[in-house]
């Protein structure tokens, strides 16, 4: 998705937009889940595919929509989720890991019924116990509705920039 | 062998590796020099998987994959006979093909433009006739073949042993297991993507948890079930999946496997009632007319065949990629039944990311395990002192029966076992029939 540099900007919607993204950046670093869980509507689809081979895809949409995804989680399942990483026996999640993300490149378009579709770049930074730098990038392509004075999440689809993944765990929220 | 390191660790003799009564030695998970041997004597005397048909779908198709840590490339040939060989030139050693998958009729090495046909065959050599001496001889220069290729069910399993028993003797005493885990009515399909990751572990010890640990569930995947049963949807029955009643089958070749003793306990695992229906219903059906009334009794949950072939509950088929000695690659397919209606397909494969998948509930916390054991092995102490593998065990020089109940550590020790005798280039007992 894109649009010409010259479009003007809705300035004010620019800055809710963002706000809104790093208040909940904020919301997962610091394990904050049940609060970020308020953030997406019942209705949620959260996707993270794996990446596919990188040949021109000879298969209809409909199948690539079928691939092997690392998340494709609805409401329910990011409830099972956030339930297990608040458990004091998330094992992964014990000694705690230091999370830091940087949401950038924030691009706001005109979705469908009054919705916004937000295309952002992220830089997520883990930390566990001293062993190379896991640094994880990628983008995320939202579908945010307006809840109110601020926003809710209905799709997210995440790209992480890796093939083989090598990190500590995918096990935490993008 | 190469010499042990000169400390005071005492010396790595390769028979006390492993002791019958159930002590391993940790350092059959980092040495450089025990993995140097696994990798000729283990991996180079196996059946490895190599992929799944439907990845090679039609004629030119290929895949490239590695078979322990050597990369090669899987083809699909015109006559649609599959044929791999190894991912070198045999000009200067560069990769032949860089790509994971694709369609190709040959394929061209970019580094001096040696090039190769389906089968691995040389092709041709840039200005061959005015730059090398005599014309260059096809049987010698081609690319290395993997000369034994057999498909099972849909997997492709490919040998460096031109000596091999056949696949179908390979297995043994699991062979019935086998089938019934990859068997299906009108056979499987791979969803599109392999999901891979690295992870900083030896494969063994993925391996030898998928042959018969049942005993780290209800400690490692506490939080995983606990919430899986708190947030079940209303009026959906989700009882406790560390209670299932599991049996477990294990072999002496290393080959094993947990299964839920009657099928009519699968909606306990994470259960999709969509998904009951078909494997109660239609598949079952099948598997009964095909292998018994036996099939009722056996719903395979977890399993490995030696070495590093792997299967899991409800979809899974998966390898574990050694990558050095403290690291592996865990690659996962999703197999769905083709005969399966399109919502059970559906389920299946968003079963097995939720629970199994890379960022699966409780796939976090086994990867967390392996990894930290694996942390743990630089030191000096912490290779010193051998593992505990006795849960189960039997008095000495009785016979292990094929079958027991859940935990037993037996098939963990025939997996070690048969490991032990392999790397030091013997015949493992029961291993060729």
């Amino acid at each position: 998705m894109s649009a010409p540099v010259s479009a003007p900007i809705d300035v004010a919607q620019q800055l809710r937009v963002e706000r809104f993204l790093y208040e909940e950046a904020a919301l997962l670093d610091a394990y904050r889940l049940t609060e970020w869980l308020a953030l997406v509507t019942d209705d949620v689809v959260y996707r993270m595919p794996v990446a596919l081979p990188d040949e021109p895809p000879s298969s209809p949409r409909s199948e690539v929509e079928r691939s092997l995804m690392h998340f494709e989680d609805d409401h329910g399942g990011l409830s099972v989720r956030v339930a297990r990483l608040g458990s004091k026996a998330a094992w992964s999640e014990q000694p705690r890991p230091l999370l830091r993300r940087a949401i950038t490149n924030v691009r706001v378009y005109p979705g469908e019924d009054g919705q916004l579709d937000v295309r952002s770049n992220f830089l997520l930074y883990q930390y566990q116990h001293a062993a190379p730098v896991d640094l994880l990038a990628g983008a995320r392509n939202d579908v945010l509705c307006r809840s109110g004075e601020g926003f809710r999440i209905r799709r997210r689809t995440i790209e992480l920039d890796q093939r083989v993944l090598v990190t500590r765990s995918i096990g935490v929220l993008f | 062998m190469e010499s042990p390191p000169s400390t005071s660790e005492s010396p790595l003799e390769l028979d006390a590796l492993w002791q019958e009564h159930g002590e391993l030695d940790p350092r059959v998970y980092d040495d450089p020099s025990i993995h140097a041997l696994e990798q000729e004597h283990v991996f180079g005397r196996s059946w490895l998987l190599l992929t799944h048909e439907s990845c090679l779908s039609e004629p030119g198709r290929y895949v490239t994959t590695t078979m322990a840590e050597d990369p090669v490339v899987v083809t699909r040939d015109a006559d649609g006979s599959i044929h791999a060989f190894l991912n070198q030139c045999r000009h200067r050693g560069v990769p032949i093909c860089r790509h994971e998958a694709g369609r190709a009729r040959s394929f061209t090495c970019s580094y001096h433009g040696w090039t190769y046909d389906g089968r691995g065959r040389l092709l041709t050599v840039p200005d061959e006739a005015q730059l090398f001496r005599c014309p260059l001889d096809r049987d010698t220069w081609s690319a290395i073949p993997v000369p034994r290729i057999e498909t099972r069910h849909g997997l492709v399993f490919g040998s460096w042993d031109p000596q091999m028993p056949s696949l179908e003797e390979w297995l043994g005493d699991a062979r019935w297991y086998f089938d019934l885990a990859f068997d299906r009515p009108g056979g499987t399909e791979a969803v599109p993507g392999v999901s891979r990751r690295r992870l900083a572990a030896n494969w063994k010890f993925g391996a030898e948890q998928f042959t018969s640990d049942d005993y780290h569930f209800s400690f490692t995947h506490v939080s995983g079930n606990t919430a899986m049963q708190s947030q079940r949807p209303e009026g959906v029955e989700v009882p406790n999946a560390l209670k299932l009643p599991i049996s477990l089958m294990h072999t002496e070749q290393g080959h094993g496997m947990g299964f839920l003793s009657s099928i009519d306990h699968t909606p306990v695992v994470f259960g999709d009632p969509r998904i009951h229906q078909w494997v109660t219903g239609p598949r079952l059906e099948y598997l009964i007319s095909k292998y018994g009334k036996r099939a009722r009794e056996v719903f395979p949950i977890h399993m490995n065949f030696f070495p590093n072939t792997a299967g899991l509950w409800p979809c899974e088929l998966r390898v574990w990629q050694p990558r050095g000695p403290g690291q592996m690659e865990v690659w996962s397919w999703a197999l769905i039944d083709r005969a399966a209606p399109s919502e059970v397909k559906d389920a299946l494969r968003v079963d097995f990311q939720r629970t199994f998948g890379a960022s699966g509930v409780f796939e976090i916390d086994d990867s967390h395990h392996w990894r930290e054991a694996q942390r743990l092995l630089g030191g000096w102490q912490t290779r010193r002192h051998r593992f505990n593998v006795q849960l189960d065990g039997r008095a000495e020089g009785l016979p292990e029966p094929e079958l027991t109940a859940a935990p037993s550590e037996r098939g963990a020790r025939h997996f070690h076992r048969r490991w032990t005798q392999m790397i030091q280039a013997k015949q493992a007992q029961g291993g060729a029939r």
